[in-house]
């Protein structure tokens, strides 16, 4: 009761994983959907959405089966020690490549909406810090701040999304059932990624409170975002309709733009809009920041994951400078996760639920032998 | 090494603490007193006497000028032994074999009397105001409780005074203020612990909780924390705080205090723990969170809805105390476009002949108000209202005038200066008047994006903190389990549907009211048909 005893509950890790998955995707989502599957987006919404959930589960049943162990104990178990530092690094790389994306593309968000003259490096490196101190003090806060951010960042989107059907023309939705399948099929891709960021659970699972719960986490998180990606969805297109979407960089914050309070003393929705989209920000980067530094503990064999923070600043700053442009960006985060994503997330568990069915088998049969 | 400290410092204040047995000749005892140990002490006072028909024995008692209750010790201590002792003969047996017994049981006339084995405990009892009756040929010293002193009467509380609400305060003394407490507990559940830190001050603590309702683990943690307290005085219970929070390089107050007995009895019924420090009329109370500093005594004697009203007031102003300085600046120097034209056009009228940014703007008028702040607080009352009236209208008009800052300026920083005295702990208060400074900096450098940064920093602290085991932010950080919790913290529900204790509770002690209510206006109705 009195130590950081790094436990959090089942509600704190739906938090973390709901605001995790929200990230930097919400931007761009809508005009990738549409550019897949013009005004299908939604059906392709729901597939990958109810792929992506039983993908969770996989993750859950895994944490299940082994209450209360670390990722990697769990993977030297089911797959010799040997591979087990092979996967932890590789699942490392992945999240600190990804963070170090994201953090650039919020830095370019920031810039092109709030900061126009700062220079980009100044601005990742502040929110670096800030995540970094984050990561420092262990899941505990965490969880504690998405208890906070999550009530208030809820009701605020409701909000303003209600706010954006003011004056729509809800024809725009139609006509529906047009994409052939095979299109359709490509285009899973981009909205699995959309997802992403439920893989935490693994990483996560060894702080749980009542582990036995873990199988039901991935599913309702990534359910609850699906619902708001269909609102954000149904919000864009009823407002802009396929070609205007298709020709903006970042159809949610335009979305937004559209909002008019009626007298009100704010002129610019906009930069609200960016205040709350920092906050989800730092709730994606911040969560797999510390995944990353808990993962180095274990690999590491330390006992405290915070003395990991701090050398990964420089690499993540490393990987945020990589890419030249914001195009370029949104080009090699791509290529990068295509080359983990697919692993990470259905790779490795997979490997890990072949292992668990080897270690069954073979203590059926030293059962039967002795 | 800490460890290797620790383990080392542990043996050197066991050798402190000696033991010296009492001699059993009086003489020696009192050469002891005069020549080693209170040698130098001129405010201790000496009496010999004899008891006895036939002046057999020799006593002799001890005590300080100025804590004693002079009368109580010549009535009932000096007469009752040198004259009415010789009325009576006593049995030759009861003489010879326990004189103590009889002198303790039969002649002192005084309500507590006591026995130490030890010269040091002695000298402690004397030091807190007791007397110490020293005979000759008996080994152990006899304590006569006669503390008596010159204090403060019980007054209003001026840190927090209400204007429904009982107006006694604490006081400077340890026993007035358990007493104070006790009044409004007439409970055999209520406990009242004592301990004494403070290697030289000695100073009383009484721990104080309610059996039942108080969590176990905390009143351990507490015991522990209280005992590794090594240090020379503790002479207010601020120093006391500092060495027992969780984390004292945090900017903000993990222990409340309160001058309220009131607001202390209420704690206690909710479970938390009381330290009554002796020589402050500032009690401490744990486990301490951030939604117990928002909370006034009287807002559960107001009706509730007005309480509700003026709670959201608090909070609100906690954002303006702290946000409004950086929010100009960041608004004035990065986002122009972010407020509406006309009121832009004008604030950049306003701003047109002032030449600095507007950081040095705000910092020059935040720091004047700083210093008027503190010059206010040292200064007799008179004086005070005077300086504040000199600063707060002569200063800012002139300021304005002279066309170094803005008149919007001066309006947001008086706002920010009234906010934060909204607040009703005053620890909390000043530690927000610290951060409001990091917040302006943080504005001044990014902007709006700045001032979301610094404020994830603040949340991030805060949700780290804990004070004894209860997260700092709870009952907010636990909406859906604890929900019940959230009753009184921005909202104050009527008294009626607070029907559960909070968290600091143990689980199967969750229940605080019974409600018959409901049941007598059924029996009125049944009447009526």
């Amino acid at each position: 009761m009195y130590s950081n005893n790094d436990r959090i509950t089942y509600y704190q890790i739906i938090n973390i994983l709901v605001l995790t998955l929200i990230g930097v995707g919400v931007l761009t989502l809508p005009r990738e959907l549409i550019g897949m599957a013009k005004t299908d987006g939604w059906l392709l919404l729901i597939i990958g959405g109810t792929i992506s959930m039983g993908i969770a589960y996989i993750h859950g049943y895994i944490i299940k089966a082994f209450p209360r162990k670390k990722y990697f104990d769990i993977l030297s178990l089911t797959l010799t020690k040997p591979i087990a530092y092979l996967f932890s690094v590789f699942f490392i790389i992945y999240l600190v490549g990804t963070n170090g994306f994201l953090l650039r593309i919020l830095a370019e968000v920031i810039k092109v909406f709030l900061l126009p003259r700062t220079p980009i490096e100044v601005i990742f490196i502040g929110m670096l810090f800030v995540v970094a101190y984050s990561a420092r003090l262990g899941i505990e806060p965490l969880g504690r701040i998405t208890n906070i951010l999550f009530p208030g960042l809820i009701v605020f989107v409701i909000a303003m999304f209600a706010l954006t059907f003011a004056n729509v023309d809800f024809t725009n939705l139609l006509p529906i059932f047009q994409t052939p399948p095979d299109q359709m099929l490509r285009g899973l891709n981009i909205v699995v990624f959309s997802f992403l960021g439920f893989e935490l659970l693994l990483v996560f699972g060894a702080f749980l409170d009542k582990p036995q719960k873990a199988p039901r986490i991935g599913p309702i998180a990534v359910f609850l975002v699906l619902i708001v990606y269909l609102i954000l969805n149904l919000s864009v297109l009823a407002n802009f309709g396929v070609y205007n979407t298709e020709r903006l960089i970042w159809p949610t914050l335009s979305v937004f733009e559209t909002i008019e309070f009626p007298g009100a003393f704010i002129e610019n929705v906009q930069i609200i809009i960016m205040s709350i989209w920092v906050y989800t920000i730092f709730m994606t980067i911040a969560p797999m920041y510390l995944a990353s530094s808990i993962l180095m503990g274990q690999v590491m064999g330390g006992r405290e994951q915070n003395y990991f923070v701090l050398p990964l600043v420089p690499i993540v700053y490393f990987v945020a400078l990589y890419s030249d442009s914001i195009a370029d960006v949104y080009k090699d985060f791509g290529t990068f996760s295509d080359y983990t994503v697919y692993f990470i997330v259905l790779g490795m568990p997979i490997a890990i639920l072949i292992g668990m069915m080897v270690r069954k088998m073979l203590k059926n049969k030293d059962n039967q032998s002795t | 090494m800490k460890f290797w400290k620790k383990l080392f410092g542990k043996k050197e204040s066991k050798k402190e603490q000696q033991d010296t047995k009492p001699y059993k000749s009086l003489e020696k005892n009192l050469k002891l007193f005069k020549e080693e140990l209170l040698k130098d002490c001129d405010d201790v006072v000496y009496r010999e006497f004899t008891v006895g028909k036939n002046d057999a024995y020799k006593a002799a008692v001890v005590w300080i000028d100025g804590l004693v209750d002079k009368a109580l010790i010549n009535n009932f201590v000096m007469e009752s032994m040198m004259i009415d002792a010789r009325l009576v003969e006593p049995k030759p047996s009861a003489l010879k074999d326990n004189l103590v017994d009889l002198l303790k049981n039969k002649t002192l006339a005084v309500s507590e009397i006591g026995e130490v084995d030890t010269i040091e405990d002695a000298l402690v009892n004397v030091f807190s105001g007791e007397t110490a009756l020293l005979i000759d040929g008996y080994e152990k010293i006899i304590i006569v409780n006669s503390r008596g002193w010159e204090s403060r009467g019980i007054s209003e509380p001026e840190t927090e005074a209400v204007i429904r609400g009982p107006r006694d305060g604490f006081t400077e003394t340890m026993r007035f203020n358990t007493s104070l407490i006790r009044r409004r507990i007439r409970d055999h559940r209520l406990k009242v612990k004592n301990y004494r830190v403070g290697k030289r001050s000695q100073t009383d603590i009484a721990v104080m909780y309610m059996e039942d309702i108080a969590n176990k683990k905390l009143l351990q943690e507490l015991d522990i924390r209280l005992n590794n307290v090594d240090v020379d005085a503790i002479l207010d219970s601020g120093q006391l705080e500092e060495f027992i929070e969780d984390k004292w390089l945090s900017l903000f107050p993990q222990i409340q205090n309160t001058e309220r007995p009131d607001t202390a009895a209420s704690a206690i019924f909710h479970g938390r723990v009381v330290l009554v420090v002796d020589n402050t009329p500032f009690s401490l109370i744990v486990p301490t969170t951030f939604n117990t500093l928002m909370q006034s005594a009287e807002d559960y004697y107001e009706r509730w809805d007005i309480a509700t009203a003026i709670r959201a007031l608090r909070y609100f102003c906690i954002l303006i105390a702290l946000y409004a300085p950086a929010l100009y600046v960041g608004i004035t120097s990065f986002h122009p476009q972010m407020i509406p034209t006309d009121l832009a056009l004008a604030l950049a009228a306003t701003r047109r002949s002032v030449p600095f940014p507007a950081i040095v703007e705000a910092l020059i008028m935040e720091v004047t108000i700083e210093i008027l702040r503190e010059a206010g607080v040292r200064l007799p009352g008179a004086i005070g209202s005077t300086i504040g009236i000199v600063g707060g209208l002569v200063i800012g008009q002139a300021a304005v005038e002279a066309g170094i800052v803005g008149p919007l300026m001066v309006i947001v920083v008086a706002i920010t200066a009234i906010a934060s005295f909204a607040i009703p702990n005053y620890n909390l208060a000043i530690s927000l008047r610290l951060i409001r400074f990091g917040l302006l900096f943080a504005a001044a450098a990014f902007g709006l994006y700045g001032i979301m940064l610094a404020t994830l920093i603040i949340l991030i602290h805060l949700c780290s903190l804990k004070s004894f085991g209860i997260p700092y932010l709870s009952p907010f950080i636990a909406f859906v389990q604890d929900a019940s919790d959230l009753k009184d913290t921005m909202v104050r529900v009527p008294h009626i549907m607070m029907n559960k204790r909070d968290i600091n509770a143990p689980k199967d002690e969750k229940g605080r009211l019974d409600d018959h209510q409901e049941e007598s206006f059924d029996i009125e109705e049944g009447e009526e048909d």
